[in-house]
């Protein structure tokens, strides 16, 4: 991904490596501050967190290396439409509007550790709990495989050396520094890394867009250079009908996905209360407009400025910004530092939230059901051989598909991850929604969702397949509630 | 215990706002730049901020569960 940057000197690399220990050190405190050796300590970290914590590691986790790195090409590649991003990122609080509060306030109430027990709280029905924790791991396991590669590549792409394996060893030591604050300190290792990770992110945004400015131009400078340029002028013009279409799509999928990422799911139930939570969303709605809207203006100083990148490639556009910045002296050089452990910063938070909510999974939705006597501090156990088991996987995995562009699976996740939302979303306003209809319409949901996506395409006539499956799914779980005759008891919020 | 934003109200409020920020009404052809950004990016964009106030504001009142 950096192939383009100059190698780092030692001072650099001792920079980056003393981030990367005060990560460690920040999971000690976090296992000297455990409480008790239960489920609710280790993945909600106790009695919950106040406002800077939650606020900034909702932030370190929804903004991840994809925003720095897929959001700056996917606007080098289309243009200005990628203004899309901040009204999906902003959709993502909206969207908690229907489900923060009820959600929230039941998992306090009842002691929630993951999204399956709210569903198994609210249906009791275990088929429809079992499938949505399988969706749910499915997709943040592709996901955290996504973000393994990336550190590996990022990683890769600085170093001078060539006797080595530089972007094997980066994988290993780097989900390595991962699973051990993580399985050290559960979420609050993982929320108070997050609050350095998120501090070191907001920098690097900060830092890169007053960089662009100063060394590239303004947006003027760009939109003339892009005017002059074969086909430029498309890439300012406003979006025809059909791209207007992808983008009402990406609003609802990415909107209504995101919402229900599980790690997300979980820092609702680990707020300490519900105002705190309440005024962490408040700020949450403007962050768009500082993370996503600064992918954009850079890429589009990116196509401006350094013209010719085609497809998957243009992905690296940011690496290529940063190589200049980094021939500009040793102030560049030290900037791009700092800028690039923002980008490790940006993938480790995402990446060691996804694989403690997958191991939140794992122990409490499926151990626990195949032992069902299992103590509290066995199933903490549990969870974290789970976090050691899949890092070797997926780590394995990392290495040996090096060679491959990112899993296809990986623009799935959404897909997969909206046909929960009648559960999550009708379910705590309706009582009349019924277990076996939403079971039904989730398997009908992913069926569509899953076949449109890899027998005909991710994006028939500009919508994302998982919408697609979203109105089948729902017109099963409510027709079917409405038919069925009344015999469960049913428990809104 | 009701939703606290279950209303038609904020949804229609939403529903308006989204059919505004997103530019598939603005003519194809047009040029205009704001400050060298596209006019219609500044729309969309000053779009995404009403909708962001509009959010925060919701969220000003106090949840039921606050007040258990």
């Amino acid at each position: 991904m950096n192939e383009g940057l100059l190698p780092f000197g030692p001072g650099a690399w001792a920079f980056i490596a003393l981030y990367l220990c005060s990560l460690l050190l920040v999971g000690w405190w976090g296992y000297r501050a455990r409480r008790e050796d239960s489920m609710k300590d280790f993945y909600l970290a106790g009695g919950g967190f106040g406002f800077i914590v939650l606020l900034l590691t909702l932030y370190a986790t929804q903004y991840s290396g994809n925003t720095l790195f897929a959001f700056t090409g996917k606007t080098y590649r289309i243009g200005y439409a990628w203004t899309m991003s901040v009204h999906f990122m902003t959709a993502v609080i909206v969207f908690y509007l229907l489900l923060a509060p009820k959600l929230q306030a039941r998992a306090r109430s009842r002691g929630f550790i993951t999204p399956a027990d709210y569903l198994h709280d609210r249906f009791a029905y275990t088929p429809l709990s079992v499938l949505a924790s399988v969706v749910m791991i499915v997709a943040l396991a592709n996901y955290l495989l996504a973000q393994l590669m990336a550190m590996g590549r990022a990683v890769e792409g600085l170093s001078a050396n060539t006797e080595v394996d530089v972007y094997l060893w980066a994988v290993i030591a780097l989900a390595l520094i991962m699973v051990i604050y993580e399985t050290l300190g559960g979420l609050r290792a993982v929320a108070w890394t997050d609050v350095l990770q998120g501090v070191v992110l907001m920098l690097g945004f900060v830092i890169l867009s007053v960089l662009v400015f100063v060394y590239f131009g303004g947006p003027e400078t760009s939109a003339l250079k892009i005017l002059a340029q074969e086909g430029g002028g498309e890439k300012l013009q406003p979006p025809g009908w059909a791209m207007s279409r992808e983008w009402f799509s990406y609003i609802f999928m990415v909107g209504i996905g995101a919402a229900l990422y599980p790690q997300a799911i979980q820092r609702l139930y680990a707020a300490r209360s519900p105002a705190v939570l309440r005024r962490s969303l408040q700020v949450m709605a403007f962050l768009p407009l500082t993370a996503s809207l600064i992918a954009v203006f850079i890429g589009i100083t990116a196509l401006a400025h350094f013209p010719g990148l085609e497809g998957a490639d243009a992905d690296r556009v940011l690496t290529v910004i940063f190589r200049d910045i980094q021939a500009q002296g040793s102030v560049g050089y030290w900037l791009v530092v700092v800028l690039f452990a923002a980008v490790l910063a940006a993938i480790m938070s995402t990446a060691d939230s996804a694989l403690l909510s997958i191991s939140s999974m794992f122990s409490s939705d499926l151990y626990r059901r195949a032992a069902p006597g299992a103590s509290e501090k066995s199933l903490t156990r549990v969870g974290k051989a789970s976090s050691w088991a899949l890092i070797i996987v997926l780590v394995v995995l990392a290495i040996a598909l090096r060679h491959t562009t990112l899993l296809k699976l990986l623009d799935r996740k959404f897909d997969l991850l909206v046909q929960l939302s009648p559960a999550f979303f009708l379910g705590l306003h309706w009582s009349g929604l019924r277990p076996r209809p939403v079971f039904a319409g989730l398997v009908a949901g992913l069926a569509i969702a899953l076949g449109l996506a890899f027998g005909v395409s991710g994006k028939p006539w500009g919508i994302h397949a998982g919408l697609y499956g979203l109105p089948v799914n729902l017109v099963i779980a409510v027709g079917g509630s409405l038919l069925a005759p009344k015999e469960q008891p049913a428990a809104p919020g | 215990m009701k939703g606290p934003y279950l209303s038609l109200k904020v949804w229609g409020v939403y529903a308006v706002l989204l059919l505004a920020v997103v530019p598939w009404y603005w003519p194809a052809d047009d040029e205009t730049r704001w400050g060298g950004v596209p006019a219609w990016v500044v729309v969309a964009l000053a779009g995404s901020v009403v909708v962001s106030l509009y959010t925060a504001w919701l969220l000003r009142r106090p949840w039921p569960s606050e007040e258990e």
